[in-house]
């Protein structure tokens, strides 16, 4: 195992010494533009969003939200379009303008009937590549079955969704981001876009966490009858998760010197819920999962759905193209 | 019964001492032997039983383990107890949501693992009762029958899986999955068994009983769940660790099975429930739970388990015909059943098999559902020893079989797959570019790609970042539109510098072109391959191979050994 690492550790460090930054990049802020001029994630046309949904009705914290949407809409110079849940008035018209007016291009949009069915129909209409809303960070034992709008267009919708927690009182930009790491196309897809959202950002910190969950252990655990050797297991499997991280990161374009990984062990979704709590990340990016997630995923919460629980910061879940 | 007296006490802390010191001695012999503890503990129990001690010393035996008695009911009692906390423990390890992340291949290895062996233990028990112990047809016992031949043992699947180093693939976690909801069906089934089995049960009253039982487990899981969901966590942060919270686990279970008993359901059944919805909860970390079933496991099991042998005297009561059958019918329906399933839920016929040799493992629920058979009168001593031979041999035999059905799956591991003696070059390149050309030319039909195309793609990548791994070995590597990986080897008269960080020139290179659509595939081969070199002698064996047969044949060998 110590080989191994060895081995990992001398194939990656390599990366990092491949480019060293110019010296004008020193001239600037020395962390966050070098990390983020390191970062080398390509500006691939499916890490960028086109057209951005803000979901908004008439509250004050509305107002925050589409401020917001308005600021990564220009990240992206992305087109913006304000979904809003209620009566088309002057008033929301002349409001909404000035909110969103720092947006590239803005259109608003003006909704009747059930909230989640008409931003879904409105998103579809618009094709729009990303939708964002706000939610509450927890939620009643209702709202938690019966679901939320938040919820349900976090299900349901076919694009990617940011779900902002407490936009009026924690604006951007993003400072620390972590992304949930799966090893396949989805995750893929879901790192890029998090390394292209960090450098726009100029975070200072990208963190990729990959969780094990291990159903069963403890009992194998128990019939092995040494907690020593079990936690011996554990670590062996948390190194190599994290090594394996580091590589697919590396094979995605990442240079090793942008990004930090980790491995948890536990509960799918509660472990990564509870890292980026301790960690103070403000943006959590996590692939969508392959399926559908219906009632019984509610009933017997299991990863995604744990998430959407606890909801740690605020929450971009990436869905395929 | 009267109180215990002073002989009595010391009768019964004797016994106790002794159950616990033979069971765990044996117990952790099987576990060197690399077995279930259960097997061991259950052997301390028919010697210590009337099969051996019972009959070389008798007035020992009726001295420790007496029949009747104020010592024997309180023993009786440490017993039940120690079966609720047994069943507590293995509710806690049952992970739902686990069941639906890997749906199709759980659910249908669950549905037909039970559904098939039940249904061949009710057929026999209809059919051919007195070859499966019984005098004549009594749907009671079929239910019986079926019952326990259809059910699992969690510890002892998820133990060899871990042992197997097959805990974490997709193979270990759909069999845990699987065996964790044949787990919860298991004990839904015996819960109406007991209802129809009871004396004074009616046909009105048997379903009163079983609405009561299934409105027991909705407010367990869909009202207390989110409840304990809550206080886990509080209880976590205010009480000690882990004493607090193994104390509060111990009660939670108690209570629950003090309330079934009272909803007209089981209290082992409510222990298993109230142990389901605490142990649902991601709240409860792992280390607290691994401490408590040690804890639970190691006091409370040998108790249970070695006093199955004291109630049994195997050599009377053991049929060899009768056990034959119903053995030959569990294990049949048992691997053939939840085999199929997960044929059907999209493995391969090798990964099947082995889904079906593992939850062909049996423990608890099988002995349980007896124990309690037998006390009603529904299932006879002979059916009890069968089922006994059922646990030790599918707990024994468990581990072996999944080896020998993933034995040829092991050569289709793709990080062994993809290697073939044909492409092997010992090159005397001086450069990477040619080195790269060489590879690509090698392994192009195999890819079936231009070696054009394959060379172009891995200099872009070489020259991205080089893939020197160090130690004189080389991971160059290419994403290309191909089926299945494939890996051209090639050893090198001249080191040829890679860039790798120690500088040394790389002597042997292992050249990957992975699927481009698969990328979790490209990082477990490249994670398998770089292992393969934490072998610090790996390299120079290869330097030194007189062949490219024998090459070939080192690497390949090396590559299984640590993958």
């Amino acid at each position: 195992m110590q080989g191994f690492c060895r081995t990992f550790l001398t194939f990656f460090i390599r990366y990092s010494t491949a480019l060293a930054p110019t010296s004008s990049d020193a001239e600037k802020s020395v962390k966050t533009v070098i990390f983020a001029q390191q970062l080398g994630a390509p500006m691939d046309r499916e890490t960028r969003f086109h057209k951005i949904g803000a979901a908004i009705g008439s509250s004050p914290a509305s107002a925050a939200l589409l401020a917001e949407s308005a600021r990564i809409a220009r990240l992206y110079d992305a087109e913006l379009v304000a979904l809003h849940v209620g009566e088309q008035t002057a008033d929301k018209e002349a409001r909404n303008l000035e909110v969103a007016s720092s947006a590239p291009r803005f259109s608003a949009r003006y909704l009747e009937g059930d909230p989640a069915k008409a931003l879904e129909r409105a998103a579809a209409k618009a094709k729009l590549d990303l939708l964002v809303f706000g939610a509450l960070e927890r939620e009643n034992v209702l709202k938690r079955y019966a679901g939320s709008v938040a919820r349900t267009l976090m299900r349901r919708a076919a694009r990617s969704t940011l779900t902002l927690v407490d936009p009026a009182n924690r604006p951007g930009p993003f400072r620390a981001v972590c992304v949930s790491v799966e090893f396949d196309a989805r995750g893929e897809r879901a790192l890029l876009l998090a390394a292209d959202l960090a450098k726009r950002e100029s975070v200072e910190r990208l963190c990729l966490v990959r969780e094990i969950e291990a159903p069963g252990f403890a009992v194998a655990v128990q019939d092995a009858g040494s907690i020593a050797e079990a936690e011996r297991v554990r670590e062996e499997w948390l190194r190599d998760e994290c090594e394996k991280t580091r590589l697919f990161a590396l094979e995605a374009g990442l240079r090793a010197d942008a990004f930090e990984t980790v491995a948890l062990f536990g509960g799918k979704g509660k472990e990564v819920a509870e890292y980026v709590k301790r960690s103070g990340a403000d943006l959590l990016v996590v692939p969508a999962p392959a399926r559908t997630y219906g009632v019984l995923d509610r009933l017997f919460p299991h990863d995604v759905e744990r998430l959407f629980e606890a909801l740690p910061c605020s929450l971009l879940l990436v869905k395929p193209t | 019964m009267g109180p215990l007296d002073h002989h009595d006490v010391l009768r019964l802390i004797l016994a106790v001492a002794v159950v616990l010191a033979v069971g765990k001695l044996f117990g952790e012999a099987f576990r060197k032997m690399r077995q279930a503890a259960v097997v061991g503990e259950i052997v301390a129990g028919v010697l210590l039983g009337p099969t051996l001690l019972g009959a070389l010393f008798p007035e020992t035996f009726a001295f420790l383990f007496p029949a009747e008695g104020p010592a024997a009911h309180a023993l009786d009692g440490f017993v039940q107890l120690a079966v609720v906390l047994l069943l507590l423990a293995v509710g806690l390890e049952v992970n739902l949501g686990a069941t639906l992340q890997y749906g199709k291949a759980a659910s249908l290895s669950t549905l037909f693992g039970m559904a098939i062996p039940f249904a061949l233990g009710f057929g026999a028990a209809r059919f051919i009762p007195e070859l499966v112990g019984a005098g004549e047809f009594d749907p009671v016992f079929g239910f019986y029958l079926g019952a326990a031949l259809s059910v699992s043992a969690l510890p002892v699947v998820a133990r060899t899986l871990v042992d197997l180093n097959l805990f974490k693939t997709r193979l270990g976690s759909a069999t845990v999955a699987s065996a964790m909801a044949n787990d919860f069906v298991g004990w839904l089934v015996f819960s109406v068994f007991l209802t129809v089995a009871s004396p004074d049960a009616s046909s009105d009253g048997v379903w009163w009983k079983i609405a009561a039982t299934l409105g027991f487990v909705f407010v367990a899981l869909f009202v207390a769940r989110p409840i304990f969901r809550r206080l886990l966590p509080l209880a976590r942060r205010e009480l000690s660790w882990p004493g607090g919270v193994l104390g509060a686990v111990v009660v939670v279970g108690l209570i629950g099975a003090y309330l079934a008993e009272l909803a007209g359901a089981h209290a082992v059944f409510g222990a298993f429930i109230a142990g389901v919805a605490l142990g649902d909860s991601a709240e409860l970390d792992e280390r607290t739970r691994e401490i408590i079933q040690h804890f639970i496991t190691n006091i409370f099991a040998p108790l249970f388990f070695v006093n199955i042998g004291l109630r049994l005297d195997f050599g009377q009561a053991f049929d060899p015909l009768v056990a034959v059958v119903i053995i030959g019918i569990a294990s049949f329906g048992k691997i053939f059943g939840a085999g199929a399933g997960a044929r059907l839920g999209g493995f391969d016929r090798h990964d099947s098999l082995a889904v079906g040799f593992a939850m062909n493992s049996r423990g608890v629920l099988e002995i349980v559902l007896t124990l309690y058979a037998v006390r009603l009168g529904v299932a006879g001593d002979s059916v009890f020893a069968a089922v006994v031979t059922l646990v030790v041999l599918g707990s024994v035999t468990s581990g072996p079989l999944i080896r020998y059905a993933l034995a040829k799956k092991r050569k289709e591991r793709p990080a062994l797959a993809a290697l073939s003696p044909k492409r092997v070059a010992f090159l005397g390149a001086d450069s990477v570019e040619e080195i790269l050309r060489a590879l690509s030319d090698s392994a192009a039909p195999a890819a079936g790609l231009h070696a054009q195309t394959i060379y172009e793609e891995a200099l872009r990548r070489e020259r991205e970042a080089p893939t020197g791994l160090g130690a004189k070995a080389a991971l160059p590597h290419a994403r290309l539109d191909v089926r299945r990986p494939v890996v051209a080897l090639a050893r090198l008269e001249r080191g040829v510098d890679f860039g790798a960080l120690d500088g040394e020139p790389a002597r042997v290179v292992v050249f990957l072109v992975a699927p481009r659509s698969k990328p979790e595939l490209h990082i477990e081969l490249l994670a398998a391959y770089a292992k393969s070199f934490a072998d610090d002698t790996l390299v120079e064996r290869l330097l030194a191979a007189s062949s490219k047969d024998e090459f070939f044949d080192l690497f390949a060998d090396v590559c299984q050994a640590r993958n």
